[in-house]
């Protein structure tokens, strides 16, 4: 999958930024995962870091060049400016169809959900393109006390409570808790990862703000985030197989969202369960067989800015 | 009336119904909303369950009106029989050979004109006159070919896309000889064909629609208060009964 992956997206960048990559590449910024993907890549390819130049709490923009070396006829390349935003009305259709793939196990009634949120502009935040009608992405906090008796959030509460298992006592304690906040955050499949941190300072400091003028109902001590991630699974259902798993976890797991990875690392609470979309258990795909799993965290609201 | 309703959590409702004054065919699958249309339909006219070629969009595949019902190629011997056997015998069924295979989406027809896709068959339209006994012509609505899918029409009244210029909308109004809007449904859908199913009495939209539009589709397909004829009929008959004594 990754080789397939790497060989089809190497290019030359000329001066700034990164080029648009599938999910699994955003990890090669990180020390760790280099040495992995060079071994896999074809050709060797100088990426420059430049994630931090051109963020802007209300642009980022994304720059790919041309490489020459590369099949020119393959790709083209396309520049993009992405603006984080405020919701509104015209978000209704948007954020309501990415609501309906939160959970694909569920057939969510995302109707009451979807008006909250674009309801709420004083905190959440949307991912938009200029002159452009579709909703790229949003990320956005309900006070899960507040809303807690409209249908989505029964739906969802009652999807998830069967992988509660041992954890039961505490996720009742905490779903019940009006300091609890449910944190959603949906993307276009391939929007860029440097989008990212712009869009969830943004909900952040909206939420700072308004706590701190004695609005109680944003006053969140833990954030629910309830996502989903994709594994492969292995062909071969051996021992030496299995231990290859255990070792190296997340070369199996494809994140939906990239920033799971690092919230999993400082959630209080965690627990996942095998999640099947319709009639299909696992899904295949060019690489190899997927199945989808459910991901519930609970992290505490300290340590997101972190 | 009109009723909101959804379809396994679409709201397009035009797509997996096809409503007319004889009969209503719907799609299967469609959970406890969708019986909404058993429940409204059934005392008056058959409601019948099918797939059109295995599929469920059947709203965009079918064309009908109170005289008969056009299939398209694709529809299979048994979903055709079972259609024919459940439908009423004076309702002619027939399937076309014809390239716009998505009848719904490229006819649009009320009991007395139809409007069609300029691109149709030439034998296309001739049948689509023939079975459906109306009167066919060639338009676009805002620009767009397809009429059925852009527009949606009763007897009483006619909703079109929220882009048709007035000069259009008068042009169409003379020709379907009925008063036009131009409008959205299901919460700012143009496509208003696929949103939403009616006939002279009843109408079905999505769960989204928001009241304005509900207003708007009640006021232009007369449906404020309305009952179908037959039961005014019965009703009537009693009344004066009444009144002569």
């Amino acid at each position: 999958l990754k080789r397939n992956r790497a060989a089809a997206k190497s290019k030359k960048p000329t001066t700034t930024s990164t080029a648009i990559e599938k999910p699994e590449k955003k990890n090669k910024n990180k020390k760790k995962q280099e040495e992995e993907e060079e071994e896999v890549i074809d050709e060797v390819v100088e990426y420059s870091d430049d994630m931090d130049s051109d963020d802007d709490d209300d642009d980022d923009e994304e720059n790919m060049f041309d490489d020459d070396d590369d099949d020119p006829d393959k790709y083209e390349t396309v520049d993009i400016e992405f603006c984080v935003d405020q919701p509104a009305e015209k978000d209704y259709h948007g954020v309501k169809t990415f609501l309906k793939q939160l959970l694909p196990s569920v057939k969510l009634f995302a109707n009451d959900l979807a008006d909250i949120i674009i309801a709420q502009t004083n905190v959440g935040n949307t991912i938009r393109i200029e002159d452009n009608e579709e909703l790229f992405g949003y990320t956005t906090v309900i006070s899960l006390n507040k809303h807690k008796n409209i249908t989505s959030i029964k739906q969802l509460i009652s999807a998830i409570s069967s992988g509660f298992g041992s954890h039961r006592a505490m996720m009742k304690g905490i779903l019940e808790s009006p300091t609890t906040g449910l944190l959603i955050s949906q993307r276009m499949v391939n929007v860029p990862y440097q989008i990212i941190p712009p869009v969830y300072r943004a909900v952040l400091t909206s939420i700072d703000t308004l706590s701190s003028q004695k609005n109680t109902d944003f006053k969140f001590e833990n954030y629910l985030v309830i996502t989903t991630y994709q594994k492969s699974v292995s062909k071969k259902p051996t021992i030496p197989s299995k231990k290859k798993a255990k070792t190296e976890p997340s070369e199996d797991i494809i994140y939906i969202n990239a920033e799971d990875q690092f919230l999993r690392k400082v959630a209080k609470l965690e627990f996942t369960y095998q999640i099947q979309r319709g009639e299909e258990k696992q899904r295949w795909t060019l690489g190899g067989v997927m199945s989808t799993y459910a991901l519930i965290m609970v992290i505490p609201a300290s340590s997101i800015p972190s | 009336m009109a009723v909101r309703a959804q379809f396994e959590n679409s709201s397009e409702i035009g797509v997996f119904s096809k409503l007319t004054n004889a009969y209503c065919l719907v799609a299967y699958g469609g959970s406890e909303n969708f019986k909404v249309f058993e429940n409204e339909l059934s005392d008056h006219i058959p409601v019948v369950y099918t797939t059109i070629a295995g599929c469920r969009i059947i709203g965009r595949l079918t064309v009908g009106n109170k005289r008969g019902l056009l299939l398209p190629n694709t529809t299979t011997e048994q979903e055709m029989l079972h259609i024919r056997n459940t439908l009423p015998d004076s309702i002619v069924v027939q399937r076309i050979e014809e390239r716009l295979s998505a009848l719904g989406n490229v006819v649009c027809t009320n009991d007395h004109v139809a409007l069609v896709h300029p691109d149709i068959d030439k034998e296309t339209e001739e049948i689509i006159a023939d079975v459906l006994g109306v009167e066919v012509f060639r338009q676009t609505i805002a620009g767009n070919p397809l009429v059925g899918s852009y527009a949606a029409i009763s007897n009483q009244g006619g909703l079109v896309h929220p882009m048709t210029s007035l000069e259009d909308q008068k042009e169409l109004s003379s020709l379907l000889q009925v008063p036009l809007v131009a409008g959205t449904v299901n919460r700012g859908s143009d496509v208003i064909g696929g949103g939403m199913s009616v006939n002279d009495w009843s109408a079905f939209v999505g769960l989204d629609t928001t009241a304005t539009e509900i207003s708007v589709i009640e006021s232009i397909f007369k449906l404020n208060g309305a009952v179908p004829t037959n039961i005014v009929n019965r009703m009537r008959n009693s009344l004066i009964d009444n009144l002569h004594q």
